[in-house]
């Protein structure tokens, strides 16, 4: 697979896979550990994290999940809080251009693997799309119960009152659910499972999904998984239900209503305004006319942005 | 509940009891020796003899709180009669609820517990409801003088004489079929010991089967229906 | 009599256990009543501690059994029983009391999380209910409601006993293990701890296995007790006989000890 490139000391997609060199095994390893996860929704399963070019915290373990299943024509879209520009979004879907010199785009509905970090995209996702979340923390029970060796037990055998006893401190101390991001969810009605650092706004977006949900926590060593169309709940009181987070103003560039909005400092005179966190999707809409309060310019076209973006790379 | 066709109560039989001293080199120390009697339901038996003869370790084998070297005392508990001296620990206890009472000579203190709950604990233990209990406690402490003012406070304040009604008045609010009494009197005054008197007569003229230690004369001869003089149950140390 | 006398609530057989070839628990068997306030007494290394673990599931003996009644009233044997059904029974028809409430409280969680937790691990999802419940217990473990969301580093160690003990008691369990709850605590503090328990026990008709090194714990609670010493059981049986009538020379020098001091 590595063929004729500038990258050819490298194996296609960076991880090893039929090499002589080394005896390990580590795409094949990874894919094991990621069907085993798809075979039981929300398991965290262990695997054999690899050394990544890249530090920890950086989305090592997304990194793994998406070299392992990433194809010669695949078309990979990186995000990082919803934005495709950011350093990480970046440096990720460069290195997936170098490594394996796949399609990257920007646009949502475009791409066939979708690394994120922290957001799901505003646009529904379709079935032949694959969701990679980069995952700091996979334990939800971590924060309550510190041992390692009772958590797996407790998720052995779905003990999982802890996890509402966090969200009885939250109304405890809140008045409320607090808990905004990395709420937990339980799975297909068994595991529960951390979402990754995404806002609960996005919770609602797993379940039912048709894409396959794919996590990877380089440092913890564990990769989980969400397979399309499962039924995904976010944990609460009956007498403190679940609530998706709600914006009091549309986002000022493309007048959208219902999508996560970042709050932008605008000048040093406190000026601030609220714009999509999902890039791609801001521009989509401005593309087709939609247009927010303080939208002055010409809408760019995502398309040049695109080819902007892929002379960059 | 049928009443007693025989009206035996309490039967001791060859009880024999000696101290082994493993502190001092194993010492054995003979308490006393083929002991046997009956009491009946209504009756007060009085164990006489001098200090030292044994009379309070026999009280004390009877509740089942030292243990018998030989010998039974069989106890008629509900329509069965019990050896105290094989029974189980449970069925000892049950015993103790609800026919076997013990008025010793001095009130253990429960800490932050008051005068009143001590009382009615016996009865609520032995199944009375809450406020039954609670007036026979109230009615107990009354005839017993102690100041209504106590009965809400726990007695670690008590004078010796107030603690000792308040135990009075424990023992006698279980309303067992047979209660031992351990020199009870000792520390009250002449109207106290009037009172007490009176509630022992009470009990007899409703079937309570007594038996007791009195060191005083008085209250020994008003009492007692029966006096044993423990010291013939001596042992006969082997010369 | 007890004519229908129920099967026990607890059975041990013939219970060992050995560290490293070195025997804590031997061949100790014993049985509870509901309802019963069993303490097992002893100076440190008798195997006290050991036995405690072993009835309460936390330490698997080398040999011997345990078999629990029930609610259902069948008898189980605590071996045979599938960790899941264990666990669960372990946080609702029973309790642990540790001496050290650091272990048997979770520390940076609320009083009231605390004692909720139980509520919720057996499927409680209505917070204000869950919170009512607590507030209950926190009152009847004398503990001001006002207290309810600080947490337990703010607790002095009396107040923290008692609200591990609520958060045990919370689901009602039928057996508590208790090991030295009083230990470590002022006399005053002690006494009060030592009360509140005594009239739980009574009210809930609660049967409890108590290790204590205090003989005067043992004689205000139990009914029962059982003299360890080097893992064999020295002495068994009604506690104020074994304690006013020591019969084994172990307990006699137990029992003369304290009196001493």
């Amino acid at each position: 697979m590595t063929g004729n490139t500038p990258m050819a000391d490298y194996n296609f997609a960076y991880l090893d896979e039929q090499t002589k060199r080394m005896i390990e095994q580590t795409k094949r390893m990874i894919r094991r550990a990621i069907l085993k996860a798809i075979a039981v929704p929300g398991y965290q399963v262990p695997f054999a994290s690899r050394e990544m070019p890249m530090p920890y915290g950086w989305g090592t373990g997304g990194v793994q999940v998406t070299a392992a299943i990433l194809g010669p024509d695949d078309v990979l879209k990186v995000i990082d809080q919803g934005a495709d520009d950011t350093t990480n979004a970046v440096s990720i879907r460069a290195f997936f251009a170098r490594t394996a010199r796949v399609a990257v785009t920007t646009a949502t509905a475009d791409a066939t693997i979708i690394q994120t970090r922290h957001r799901i995209p505003e646009a529904t996702l379709t079935a032949d799309q694959v969701l990679v979340y980069q995952v700091p923390i996979p334990e939800p029970l971590r924060f309550l119960e510190p041992r390692e060796t009772e958590t797996r037990t407790m998720h052995a055998l779905s003990e999982y009152g802890l996890m509402h006893v966090k969200l009885y401190e939250d109304i405890a101390r809140h008045g409320h659910i607090a808990t905004a991001y990395a709420y937990p969810v339980q799975v297909a009605g068994r595991y529960v499972m951390d979402p990754s650092p995404i806002p609960k706004f996005d919770n609602p977006k797993m379940d039912d999904c048709p894409a396959l949900q794919l996590f990877g926590a380089g440092r913890e060593k564990r990769i989980y998984a969400i397979p399309p169309h499962t039924r995904v709940v976010s944990l609460d009181f009956e007498d403190h239900p679940f609530e998706r987070n709600r914006f009091d103003v549309p986002c000022a560039l493309c007048g959208a209503t219902d999508s996560y909005l970042d709050e932008v400092v605008t000048d040093d005179q406190g000026g601030r305004m609220h714009v999509c966190s999902d890039t791609d999707h801001c521009e989509s809409r401005r593309a087709k006319g939609h247009r927010g309060t303080m939208l002055a310019d010409e809408p760019v076209h995502p398309a040049d942005r695109r080819s902007k973006l892929e002379a960059a790379e | 509940m049928s009443y007693l066709p025989n009206r035996v109560a309490l039967v001791v039989e060859d009880l024999g009891k000696s101290f082994t001293l493993h502190m001092h080199g194993g010492a054995r120390l003979p308490v006393v020796a083929n002991v046997g009697f009956a009491v009946q339901a209504g009756e007060c038996v009085v164990l006489g003899g001098p200090s030292g003869a044994g009379k309070s370790s026999i009280l004390k084998m009877l509740y089942g709180n030292y243990l018998a070297g030989s010998g039974h005392i069989r106890v008629r508990h509900g329509a069965d009669m019990v050896d105290i001296v094989d029974a189980e620990p449970r069925m000892v206890l049950d015993v103790r609820r609800r026919t076997l009472g013990y008025v010793s000579q001095f009130l253990r203190v429960i800490p932050r517990v008051p005068a009143i709950e001590i009382v009615a604990e016996p009865a609520l233990a032995a199944g009375v409801a809450h406020d039954v209990a609670h007036e026979r406690a109230a009615g107990l402490l009354a005839a017993l003088n102690l100041p209504e003012r106590l009965w809400k406070l726990p007695p670690a304040t008590f004078s010796g004489g107030e603690q000792q009604r308040v135990n009075i008045a424990r023992g006698f609010a279980g309303e067992h079929t047979i209660l031992i009494l351990d020199e009870p009197t000792a520390s009250l005054d002449a109207a106290n010991r009037e009172a007490v008197i009176g509630l022992i007569a009470a009990r007899k003229a409703a079937g309570t089967a007594f038996v007791g230690i009195f060191h005083d004369e008085d209250v020994r001869t008003r009492v007692a229906d029966r006096i044993i003089d423990v010291s013939a149950f001596a042992v006969q140390v082997a010369a | 009599m007890n004519a229908n006398t129920p099967a026990p609530l607890l059975e041990a057989r013939s219970l060992s256990k050995s560290y490293g070839g070195r025997p804590a628990c031997r061949q100790v068997s014993l049985s509870l009543d509901a309802g019963e306030v069993l303490a097992i007494v002893g100076e440190s290394g008798s195997g006290k501690s050991t036995l405690l673990n072993l009835l309460s599931g936390r330490l698997v003996p080398d040999t011997g059994s345990i078999r629990y009644r029930m609610r259902d009233g069948v008898a189980r044997d605590l071996a045979r029983m599938p960790e899941a059904e264990r666990r669960l029974l372990a946080r609702t028809d029973w309790g642990f009391v540790h001496q050290d409430a650091a272990l048997g409280l979770r520390m940076n969680v609320s009083a009231g999380g605390n004692i909720g937790e139980r509520l919720m691990a057996v499927g409680g999802r209505h917070y204000g209910d869950i919170r009512a419940t607590a507030a209950n217990w926190l009152t009847r473990v004398e503990i001001a409601v006002d207290r309810i969301d600080d947490k337990p580093t703010a607790y002095s160690g009396g107040m923290r006993q008692r609200l591990q003990i609520a958060r045990n008691l919370v689901t009602s369990p039928r057996l508590v293990f208790m090991d030295e709850p009083t230990g470590g605590l002022d006399v005053s503090v002690q006494a009060r701890l030592l009360d509140l328990i005594r009239g739980l026990v009574a009210d809930l008709g609660l049967a409890v296995v108590l290790v204590t090194h205090d003989l005067a714990v043992a004689r205000l609670l139990s009914h029962r007790i059982i003299v360890m010493k080097e893992g064999h059981v020295i002495e068994s049986g009604l506690t104020d006989r074994v304690l006013d009538d020591p019969q084994a020379p172990y307990t006699q020098l137990l029992v003369s000890s304290v009196l001493a001091a």
